[in-house]
Order: C-alpha cells, then structure tokens, then sequence
C-alpha cells in the first residue's frame, strides 16, 4: 500500500510540479498548479512502467533535472539544516565573526558565477554558516549554502586561504555538483525519493522557511536523509573531477577578489598534515591535488593575505565565540 | 637500598609535573612590543620585519638551548619567514578580548502553531508524521551512528536538535540579510533583492584589502 501510493505520489510530483517542453504524456488537469498543465520528456532507461510506458527513472530523471531555483532553495536549506543538526551546532556567540565570514564569502562569491543572467543563477543566494565541530571540514549544498566547522577555521592562517576554501565550496554550488549528487541518489534511495517528492509539493509562494516549519515532524526524516548523504558521503559525494574544478575554481575566485592565489596550496598542505584532514583529503592524492593547485595559482598574479584582519575579526573572535560558548555551557541551568 | 619501582615512579612523577613543553611544529602568538622577525635565530642578526603583537603564527621548526626553545622558525603571511625570539612568544593569545556581542535571535514562527498545519504534502506522506518514540531511528531515516554521536538516545532528542538547527538556521539567514521571503518572479526567477546590500559588502572589503598593505 504504502509502495502504490509512493509510486503514484511521485509520478503526480513529475507531472504537478515540472513540467517538460514536449513528450507524450498527458498530465494531471485538475491540478490548481498552472505548471502541472505540462507534458514530460520521455526516457528509454530501464526501471518499473509506471504509466503509459513511463519508468519510475524517466520521471525522476525529468523531476530532477527541471529543478528551478525556489525548489534548489528549499532542499538545500533542508540539507544545510540537517548538516547543522548532525554535524554541530552553528556560531551565533559572536555576530562579528558570523558577518565578517559571510562577507568575505560573498566577496569570493561575486566573482563566480552569479553575474550569469540564467534563473538558476540569479535565484541563488549564498549564506556561510560556522559549524561548532573538531572536524576540519567545509560542506556545500545546493542552492550556495556553505558551512564550515570551527576545527577547520581554527587551521587557517588568515584570509586568503578562507577565501580558498570558501570558494571551492562557491564553485560546488555554481557549477550544481550537489544536485548532481543528489539527482544520482534519488535513483537508489527510496527515502530520499519521498523526501523530495514532500519538499517540492510544497506551496511555491510561500516562504521555503515557512514550508520547513510548518512540515517540521514529517520533514524529519527527509532531512536527516539529506545529512546523511552530505556528512557521511562527505569525501566521495563528488567525483574527484568534480574536486578537481572546485579547486580550480576556488583559486580563481579568491584570486580575483585580490587574494594570494598561493594560500589554496597552503590549505591543501595543511589538511594533509593536520590529525583529521584525512577525510577531506578524500578529494584526490593530496600530492596530486597540491602540483595542480600550484599550477592553477601561477595563472594568476600576487594577492594579498589579509592575515591582519583574519587574526583581528577571524581567529580573535573564533576564541571569543568559543569561550562564549564554554561559559553557556557550563553555567547553571535557570 | 631503595625500592626500585618506587625510585621509577618518582622519576615518572617528576615528568610529569613538568609543564606540556611546545611540540616541535605548531601555532605561537606573538608577545612584547612588536617583536622583529630575524634572518638567523640569534639577537643581532638583521631584521627582515616587525611582527604584530596579538598575531598568530605557524612555526615549523625550533632552536632550543638546553630543554627550553630559544628561537621559533616562523611564517609571516606576506613577510616570508624568520625567526622569532621565544621571549617574545606564547602559546595563548595575549590580552582578553571584549565579551562578544550574540547574533540577534530571530523571530520566528511558532513550531507548535505551524506544526499541526496539514499540507498537501503532509497528507500523502502522514506515514511519516504518525512516528512514534516507539519506532527506532533507523526505520525513521535517522543515522543512528550519527545520533550517537552527537550523544543522542532516542528520536525524540534528535528531532529537538533538529529543530534547533532550524531555528538557528533561520536566525543567522536573517541575521545576515539573506530574506528568503522575496517573491518569485512570475517567470520562475526570484529578484535579487540582496545584491545592493552584498555589492556594498563587497567593495568594502575589496578597499580594505587595497589599503592595508600585506
């Protein structure tokens, strides 16, 4: 019972919510959605008919492959929410760090890809969050939300190399590598094809935030699927070409924000010899990985460091969050 | 005769009395009136730049003179590296900095008044929203081992955490002027109603960056 109405609660996501520039299936007409009054594309992959000679894969494939920016909004602000759940709790001790973080992040940003003029483009917002973790670790998730964890912040020496690795986790978000992630995932994970399949019947006006909260006990388990695929598949969620441009990317996206193109090899150096910098090295040999970052960083010229401001608005106030937070937890309950 | 295995324990607590000694390689923070960075590790060799108090460095290698380090091998973002003098060294940032300022809680909307609200989405997927603490993480989609992790027991205790995140999620989003509110477009796309404001941040920090020299 359970397996029909999934079945058939995704092929009506297929046909209300994407729609298709031609195929030959004829879609839901009682729906209120103007976008449901729209065919799909068919597929030729193997999988159960669904309908029509429809396979479960042709619709997902379709679904997947047709998420606009609202719907790219809503799963990465579930999959960061998720991330934030499993992996710590995020700073709020110390609103300098927090706005000086997301504003060297938008800085990097604005030197991707967000002056491209596509919808996808301009409906994507980044947002930098901090992670309290001893895991050196940065996650990207789809739609530019970016988080990094306290361990990995507490490595770097100033600006130019968080520049790095900000804009590394940027080019995952720009170049859609997490929802190509997700797109191979949602073939083989039943759960996940159910959570989305909740997320994006979702009312298109209304705030995504607002959807989250009013769904909170059944998104539940959607999200915790989502941390799952982002935290535990973490290393080997990208392929390591897709790693390969991140890199590249990171180096020119800092490099243009006027940044030392060199600190990308720095970060890289240090995540191999840092004790647990070994599952973020999962993106390739960091041999390898640091012989291409220092030929990535010759194509672009000398940058600055911004150790002054990093060690005065970065690591200064890193400790201070973190005594903050030391001192909450330890006093009293009320 | 004394005991020898009494002889060995005095020794061991001897040891480990003594304070944690620095490890050959590490951060140090710089101390004093701002310290010069030296071509060689003694006191007269030349000065190659002034390092600034209150800086964290990474040191690489050490010179030691009898069980003390005398000299620290240091890297100084965009002065190259040099020498500092372990006078002028600690191992914690000198001086408190100020108590630091929380970011500003959001309002945000009731979780109990929203909760029971039932969505189209809701309804095909109330399978899920019917839980209870009966079932296991595991048959809710939870990782288990995660939760564990984050020395959680049941369900329920996640789904507090769960909610937590989302609270604070929210809280920075809107901390940081990232509106999720903003209307789509009727062709699909949002207006981008935040460029102004991270344009302004932007050229801000790229004038910064221009006049502070290193």
């Amino acid at each position: 019972m359970t397996n029909a109405r999934t079945l058939l609660s995704i092929s009506l996501l297929a046909f209300s919510v994407f729609g298709g520039a031609c195929g030959r299936v004829s879609v839901d007409a009682t729906s209120s959605d103007p976008r449901a009054n729209r065919t799909l594309q068919t597929g030729t992959k193997a999988g159960k008919t669904l309908y029509n000679g429809w396979t479960i894969y042709d619709a997902w494939d379709d679904a997947v492959e047709k998420i606009g920016p609202h719907d790219e909004l809503k799963i990465g602000q579930l999959a960061t929410v998720s991330v934030i759940a499993l992996v710590g709790d995020l700073v709020l001790e110390d609103d300098t760090l927090v706005r000086y973080v997301n504003s060297v992040g938008n800085h990097v940003a604005l030197q991707g890809q967000r002056h491209v003029k596509s919808p996808r483009m301009k409906g994507r917002r980044f947002f930098f969050g901090i992670v309290r973790s001893k895991e050196v670790n940065a996650f990207s998730t789809p739609g530019g939300n970016v988080l990094i964890t306290t361990g990995l912040l507490e490595q770097l020496n100033d600006e130019a190399e968080l520049a790095f690795v900000l804009g590394h986790e940027i080019a995952h978000a720009d170049y859609e590598h997490g929802l190509s992630a997700l797109k191979t995932a949602v073939r083989t994970d039943e759960a996940l094809k159910s959570s989305i399949q909740i997320l994006l019947r979702r009312d298109k006006d209304k705030e995504p935030v607002a959807n989250l909260f009013d769904d909170l006990g059944v998104v539940e388990t959607a999200s915790y699927k989502f941390g799952d695929l982002v935290v535990n598949k973490g290393g080997a969620l990208f392929s390591v070409s897709q790693e390969g441009d991140a890199d590249a990317k990171g180096v020119e996206y800092a490099a243009k924000a006027g940044y030392d193109p060199t600190a990308a090899v720095r970060v890289v150096q240090m995540l191999r010899d840092v004790k647990g910098g070994a599952k973020t090295m999962s993106h390739g040999l960091p041999e390898t990985r640091i012989k291409n970052l220092e030929a990535h960083a010759k194509k672009h010229p000398a940058g600055k460091s911004g150790y002054s401001r990093w060690q005065e608005r970065g690591l200064a106030r890193l400790e201070a969050a973190n005594a903050a937070a030391e001192a909450n937890t330890s006093a009293p309950a009320p | 005769m004394r005991n020898p295995i009494v002889l060995a324990l005095l020794v061991v607590a001897a040891l480990a009395a003594r304070a944690e000694p620095l490890a050959e390689k590490g951060f140090v923070f710089v101390t004093g009136t701002g310290p010069a960075l030296r071509a060689e590790p003694k006191a007269d060799a030349a000065s190659t730049a002034t390092l600034p108090v209150g800086g964290r460095l990474v040191y690489k290698k050490v010179v030691r003179e009898g069980d003390a380090i005398a000299w620290f091998f240091v890297e100084m973002p965009g002065a190259g590296t040099g020498w500092l003098a372990a006078a002028n060294a600690a191992d914690k940032r000198p001086g408190v900095g100020p108590a630091a300022k929380p970011v500003k809680p959001a309002p945000v909307p009731s979780v109990t008044a929203n909760a029971t609200a039932s969505t189209a989405g809701a309804r095909a997927f109330e399978g899920f929203a019917q839980s209870s603490s009966a079932q296991t993480a595991g048959s809710r989609g939870f990782d288990e081992k995660l939760l564990a992790a984050r020395g959680l027991s049941s369900v329920d205790e996640a789904g507090k955490l769960r909610t937590k995140a989302l609270r604070d999620y929210l809280t920075l989003e809107r901390a940081i002027g990232i509106q999720m509110s903003d209307p789509p477009h009727p062709d699909g796309r949002y207006a981008d109603l935040t460029a102004r404001g991270r344009k302004a941040d932007s050229e801000k920090i790229a004038a910064e960056t221009t006049s502070e020299g290193n």
